[in-house]
């Protein structure tokens, strides 16, 4: 883990979080330090993608509080009484230090790869379209697609349209950026591209992620932390070697096994 | 020259001399048919959108009128609500010229139905897409206008076409209020010379080559739309 001269940047504390009866979260207690590498593992259903997904304001939750980079997006009321999320405009600040990346890349279809990148900074941030354009050609560099600007889509393979997603996020400068199972939907052959784009942005770029994968090697690679959940509860958490050489509880254990063996 | 008129020419079925005279006649009034369903469907656009957004609303107080309403309104008959507006609006203190009361009650019942396509369009974008709108922070407006509208056009395109091309052959009805459209022209020319075939012979050309055409320009339309999203090749599109 990095030194924590500073508060952490991400704060859960308490949080529960049902779908329906189905509790996907318990209790939750998670605390990130700025410029922290945190990789969350786990079975599916354990309640990781949900942590990015309340971080990016796109989940509610029922009890307990958020706060990102000092600011409140849910603030407890104490037992028995649900939690609120912050005002509007505060949700929207915290919006713009959060990027996300998606398994399904999300990548609007009817605008090509340059304009994908730059339409948010242009629209959001306000920025001039020549500074726009400017940024999203470097950062299409940074992902290895110079000459892929003016392709949409559709003409991209996906591991591609992924790289064009990292750089979309990485466009509006977030300081926290959330990957969400980013290679899962990719065909095997093109994995190696993605990963080789993360494996870089984390060794150069100074800012905190929280990433969700299966993918053990490079969780072991580029985290400070991992956390291995299991219904909705951290079970364990250390450092890569901890956690994949000599991990503590019977359940990462077997978790581990199964992973590796497939 | 009989009584009936001038003498024959052309088959006793279809008198060229008497299709030759109202043929300007009908083209003329296939003017207002045209008028009339331009501006319904335009009216029909714009009305689609609160009631999409009352039936979608998250206030039940709101949304479950607006669900029966605009249920109601696709599942009674175009004419009993041409009727209804013409004979009620009146009684209510608004005067309306008839074409304005067609044009009205056309587009309401069109609108219904616009509604539809548009929410069938919303339901068909890919989840995804709101997710990544959320996760960069557009607003609202700028999300409607620059990410899910232009997704949606090359979507509505054909079923927006369907309902113009059924406006145009419902437009008749608007007859019934004397509305003088193609079918009013022919049918009176009918009654003062007790010539039928002819101007409802010629009214079906006309009607047919309205939608023709209609079909042509969605079809053409359809390909731009498909073609856009490939075919734009410069930088700052």
């Amino acid at each position: 883990m990095v030194d924590q001269p500073h508060s952490p940047i991400i704060t859960f504390r308490e949080v529960t979080k049902k779908f329906g009866d189905v509790t996907v979260l318990e209790r939750l207690n998670l605390e990130v330090a700025p410029n922290e590498n945190l990789t969350l593992i786990g079975p599916s259903g354990s309640g990781k993608s949900t942590i990015l997904r309340i971080l990016m304001t796109l989940e509610n939750v029922q009890a307990g509080a958020v706060t990102v980079d000092g600011e409140a997006l849910w603030v407890d009321h104490g037992p028995d009484k649900l939690s609120e999320q912050a005002a509007a405009a505060q949700t929207r600040a915290i919006r713009r230090k959060v990027g996300m990346v998606f398994q399904s890349f999300n990548l609007f279809p009817h605008m090509s790869a340059l304009r994908n990148i730059a339409e948010a900074p242009i629209r959001v941030l306000r920025l001039s379209k020549d500074e726009a354009y400017d940024r999203a050609i470097e950062l299409l560099n940074l992902v290895g697609l110079a000459d892929k600007q003016n392709s949409f889509p559709i003409q991209l393979s996906g591991g591609q349209q992924q790289r064009v997603a990292i750089a979309r996020a990485l466009a509006m400068r977030p300081k926290i950026l959330l990957f969400d199972e980013v290679t899962s939907a990719l065909d095997p052959e093109t994995v190696g591209e993605v990963l080789s784009v993360i494996r870089a942005l984390a060794r150069e770029h100074q800012f905190t992620t929280l990433m969700v994968t299966h993918h053990m090697g490079l969780a072991r690679e580029i985290s400070d932390r991992v956390c291995f959940l299991e219904g909705g509860r951290i079970i364990e958490q250390g450092s890569p070697a901890q956690i994949f050489e000599s991990p503590a509880n019977n359940r990462t254990k077997a978790f581990l096994r199964a992973i590796l063996e497939a | 020259m009989s009584i009936f008129g001038p003498d024959i020419i052309g088959p006793d079925w279809f008198r060229l001399n008497v299709a030759v005279v109202i043929l300007p006649k009908l083209i003329a009034a296939a003017g207002v048919t045209i008028y009339v369903a331009l501006f319904a469907f335009a009216g029909a656009l714009v009305i689609g959108i609160p009631v999409l957004s009352a039936r979608r609303s998250s206030i039940r107080l709101i949304a479950q009128p607006a669900i029966l309403l605009s249920d109601f309104i696709r599942s009674t008959p175009l004419l009993l609500q041409i009727y209804f507006y013409f004979f009620v609006l009146p009684q209510v203190g608004v005067m309306l010229p008839a074409i304005a009361t067609g044009i009205l009650a056309l587009s309401i019942h069109y609108g219904c139905y616009v509604s539809e396509a548009y929410r069938s369009g919303l339901e068909a974008l890919p989840h995804g897409q709101r997710d990544a709108v959320a996760a960069l922070g557009f607003s609202r407006v700028d999300t409607y206008r620059y990410i899910i509208v232009p997704q949606l056009i090359p979507f509505l395109i054909p079923a927006l076409g369907n309902l113009l091309v059924s406006i145009f052959k419902e437009t008749p009805l608007l007859a019934s209020i004397a509305v003088t459209d193609i079918m009013f022209v022919a049918m009176q020319h009918g009654a003062d010379h007790f010539q039928y075939i002819e101007p409802i012979t010629l009214c079906g050309l006309i009607f047919l080559a309205i939608s023709l055409a209609t079909s042509f320009v969605i079809r053409v339309l359809e390909n731009a739309a498909s073609q856009a999203w490939l075919g734009r090749r410069t930088i700052h599109g």
